[in-house]
């Protein structure tokens, strides 16, 4: 009756004994990994694979894992290999690319892995080639932090450049910040990240940054002063940008006729719009705080219902929601701030947007990809400044860097602050597209 | 008499070989193994805690990371210093809260109480983690309790259904309840106070307990029940304070859990505490054993370590000549199909619901007359039910 349980617990001990010995394992061999292994890594096909556990997951994920290694053997040749015997500067990328937030993070990977590329085949930095550590946080803090620690303790990475979510900064960032390692947050955008440490630096603008510029270009180039607000209270984004931009427009001289609130995936905002077009005087605009899943029904409903003034938003506004919702008529007359990168003709993102078209035979899906490319870039060209690769004299570079021009737009730190004044593009959206108005750059922006 | 002595002398020489494993684990530099460590330690206090709350009842408990998420934020809560939690930042809490140095008030007690300061400070930090994980778990068992009254009538899927909402609500308030929890973006600057000796000493005890709680009337009773609740009732036993029972414990014990992950991480957040953490730990408790304390600790102990070191495989590793390419999703998969071959050919887990002979003589025993596999027998032993029908 008890016939299995010695073969159980020898094979539970053989898997443990395995498992004690292996942690030593990766580090060599990850040490001799080319950089560029690139195109094999289709992190789109990974979402499906996400739930560890659901049985059902496996045989449908199963033919993708199948059909990745017979593709991947074309690229290997073409890698540059690593200069024997040469130092490698050490970079490790931790992205989401499975769970929740591989619809972004696996475009910035993909972003960061052509930068790489870029760079080793331009010789490198300062005649060092990047030796990437990739790594998968399975959007999952526990993991992400298991990840970094992992970069930095065993791999010894000289700089980390990823994540695009605050919550998970504010558990990894510490981890950097005590070793000492430079942390490129690529798309985390509230102020409080930096606030871990002065080794924590982020990429894209702070929601303060947007709205400022939103504000001035509302109240200044329109000319608009009397503002209504509607605002989603479900999440920290919306209520934040709508708090920086009050705290902006007021500050002009401009004036709130009214404060409206509606929850994350409302469906009817007639209250709204009847509360709106009721008001006297009526006011110049509306400013609508949304995220991508409600802006295209509150702009079609808006219009259904007469409300027709501008309606002004932020980044959340970037999605082909926006158009596809509302109609080509409904969705003129709407404003919104976002990155550049993937706008406009400035040089540097269209080069961008052909390498990563080349690269990836496909078009980037979000500015995502672009703020990883970045990332990568301006570590690196801090690098350069610094004449090496030591973390400190990296860090100071960094907090030095002042009118560098990359893809998502120009990155300057203000002297004491790791948070770029970052240009922003502003988008008007007109004859069914969205249009660069501008690229500006806020004279003021708010305290965090 | 035999068998209790043999219990205590395995009993000390685990707890000697435990000693002497945290010990060389604190001449490890590298903070990654040292949190891997630490992480198993607090895998198993989870595992070990949904195994007396859903093992050993059969309740089958979606809530438990809920329980790990109270204990995390209340903990944190207490030990961030006042410096990073001030009242314009975290308007919902109260005054004393948002002042309390739980830290440095220790270590003034301490060197009040005739310490060196050096000293103080050394002990204090720990203390202060005990004391806020003590609190976590305390308020977590109330938590446990007030929502285990009615939910612990229920059984079957309407309990994990119901357990499962209990998890959402956690999740929703840890959210929205920005003024204190400062919702998605999660509260950062917590004291990275968790040490491996403490994690392990945390742990041991959560063992030790479910082990003696097993071995209890109310261990008794809830397998009793788990097997056939009907016949369990003509026996005397109390079905709800006996779930009840369980249901607190493991929520006392998770919390703590999450005490420790929240001062190893160093930030709380809502989704950290979510359907990933969830599901985890069930994968653990199911390919251990549902009902085996020692299958739990197994359970763990393998699944922190397998993920982790096929992550390993993910990023472009070298396996001899062969140089893989970027693999994201692999480890999934490869977890993936292992647990269902586990489920096709061990469905009731590594261990079912044995224990490692090893740590339990006494079941080595009792299995003979009567194997614990086949459960309406230990059902009708007198022992059962008699200690359950006074107090």
């Amino acid at each position: 009756m008890r016939s299995v349980s010695p073969l159980t617990i020898l094979s539970a001990l053989a898997l443990f004994a395995n498992a004690c010995g292996a942690p030593a394992a990766p580090a060599p061999t990850a040490a001799s990994a080319p950089p560029t292994a690139a195109p094999a890594a289709k992190p789109t096909t990974a979402p499906a694979a996400a739930p560890t556990t659901a049985p059902a997951a496996a045989p449908t994920t199963a033919p993708t894992a199948a059909a990745k290694p017979t593709t991947a053997p074309a690229a290997a040749p073409t890698t540059a290999p690593v200069a024997a015997g040469g130092k490698t500067v050490k970079i490790g990328f931790p992205y989401g690319i499975t769970g929740d937030l591989s619809s972004i993070e696996s475009e910035a990977a993909k972003g960061s892995q052509l930068a790489v590329k870029e760079i080793n085949a331009a010789g490198g930095i300062n005649g060092m080639q990047i030796e990437p550590f990739y790594a998968d946080t399975k959007s999952d803090i526990t993991t992400a932090t298991n990840v970094v620690t992992q970069m930095v303790e065993s791999n010894k990475v000289d700089a980390l450049v990823g994540l695009t979510d605050t919550s998970y900064m504010l558990a990894t960032g510490p981890v950097a910040q005590k070793a000492g390692v430079p942390f490129m947050d690529v798309g985390g955008t509230a102020p409080v990240i930096t606030s871990v440490g002065d080794y924590i630096f982020m990429l894209p603008f702070g929601d303060n940054t947007q709205a400022a510029a939103t504000a001035e270009f509302t109240y200044g180039k329109k000319g608009w002063r009397n503002a209504a607000m509607l605002m989603d209270t479900e999440w920290d984004y919306t209520k934040f940008l709508a708090k920086y931009f009050i705290a902006r427009f007021t500050e002009q001289g401009g004036k709130m006729l009214l404060e409206d609130t509606y929850k994350g995936g409302d469906k009817d905002f007639s209250a709204q719009m009847t509360k709106i077009k009721n008001l006297q005087p009526q006011p110049d605009f509306v400013f609508s705080s949304s995220n991508p899943d409600d802006i295209g029904t509150i702009v079609k409903q808006a219009r259904d219902q007469g409300v027709m003034l501008p309606i002004v938003g932020g980044d959340g506004y970037d999605t082909p929601l926006l158009l596809e919702i509302p109609g080509p008529e409904r969705s003129a007359n709407v404003f919104f701030s976002t990155h550049l990168g993937i706008y406009g003709d400035d040089p540097t993102a269209v080069k961008f947007r052909d390498a990563f078209k080349k690269e990836f035979n496909a078009e980037p899906q979000s500015v995502f990809a672009a703020l990883g490319y970045d990332g990568v870039n301006l570590v690196a060209d801090a690098m350069k400044r610094a004449g090496g690769i030591d973390h400190k004299a990296v860090r100071d570079a960094l907090a030095a860097t002042k009118g560098w021009k990359g893809a998502s737009g120009e990155i300057t730190y203000p002297a004491g602050d790791r948070i770029p004044s970052k240009s922003v593009a502003l988008i008007e959206v007109n004859s069914n597209k969205f249009n660069l108005l501008n690229v500006v750059v806020p004279e003021k922006i708010p305290e965090p | 008499m035999t068998i209790e002595r043999a219990q205590v002398l395995n009993g000390v020489v685990l707890l000697a070989l435990l000693a002497v494993f945290v010990f060389a684990m604190g001449l490890v530099q590298n903070d990654y193994y040292v949190k891997i460590v630490m992480l198993i330690g607090m895998n198993v206090i989870l595992a070990v805690s949904l195994t007396i709350t859903s093992g050993f009842t059969g309740v089958f408990s979606l809530g438990q990371i809920g329980f790990m998420a109270i204990g995390a934020y209340t903990s944190a809560l207490m030990t961030i210093p006042p410096a990073a939690k001030p009242q314009a930042l975290l308007p919902g809490l109260p005054g004393w809260l948002s002042n309390l140095d739980l830290v440095r008030s220790l270590a003034g007690v301490l060197s009040g109480a005739g310490l060196a300061a050096e000293q103080a400070a050394a002990i204090a930090g720990p203390l202060a983690l005990v004391v806020a994980a003590l609190a976590g778990a305390l308020l977590a068992a109330g938590v446990a309790v007030l929502v285990g009254i009615p939910l612990m009538r229920l059984s079957g899927h309407y309990v994990a259904v119901a357990t499962l909402g209990f998890l959402v609500i956690v999740n929703a308030i840890a959210l929205n309840l920005d003024s204190v929890t400062r919702g998605a973006r999660g509260l950062g600057s917590i004291p990275a106070l968790s040490r491996i000796w403490i994690v392990y000493v945390f742990a041991a005890i959560t063992v030790y307990a479910v082990w003696r709680i097993r071995s209890s009337p109310f261990g008794r009773a809830m397998l009793a029940q788990r097997e056939n609740v009907a016949a369990a009732q003509a026996m005397g036993v109390d079905i709800l304070r006996t779930r009840l029972l369980a249901f607190v414990v493991g929520a006392f014990f998770s919390a703590t859990a999450g005490a420790l992950w929240a001062h190893m991480v160093t930030a709380v957040a809502p989704n950290a505490f979510y359907f990933i953490y969830t599901v985890n730990v069930i994968v653990m408790i199911v390919v251990g054993g549902m009902g085996s304390v020692t299958g739990a600790v197994i359970g763990a102990v393998l699944l922190t370590l397998i993920p982790e070191l096929l992550r390993g495989l993910e990023g472009g590793a070298t396996i001899g000549p062969i140089k893989l390419p970027l693999l994201f999703g692999l480890s999934n998969i490869i977890l993936a199909v292992g647990f269902v071959l586990v489920m096709i050919y061990r469905r009731t887990g590594l261990m079912g619901n044995r224990e490692l002979p090893l740590f339990w003589p006494a079941a080595r025993t009792t299995a003979t007359p009567a194997p614990p596999v086949q459960a309406p027998a230990p059902l009708s032993s007198k022992e059962v039910i008699a200690p359950t029908t006074d107090s």
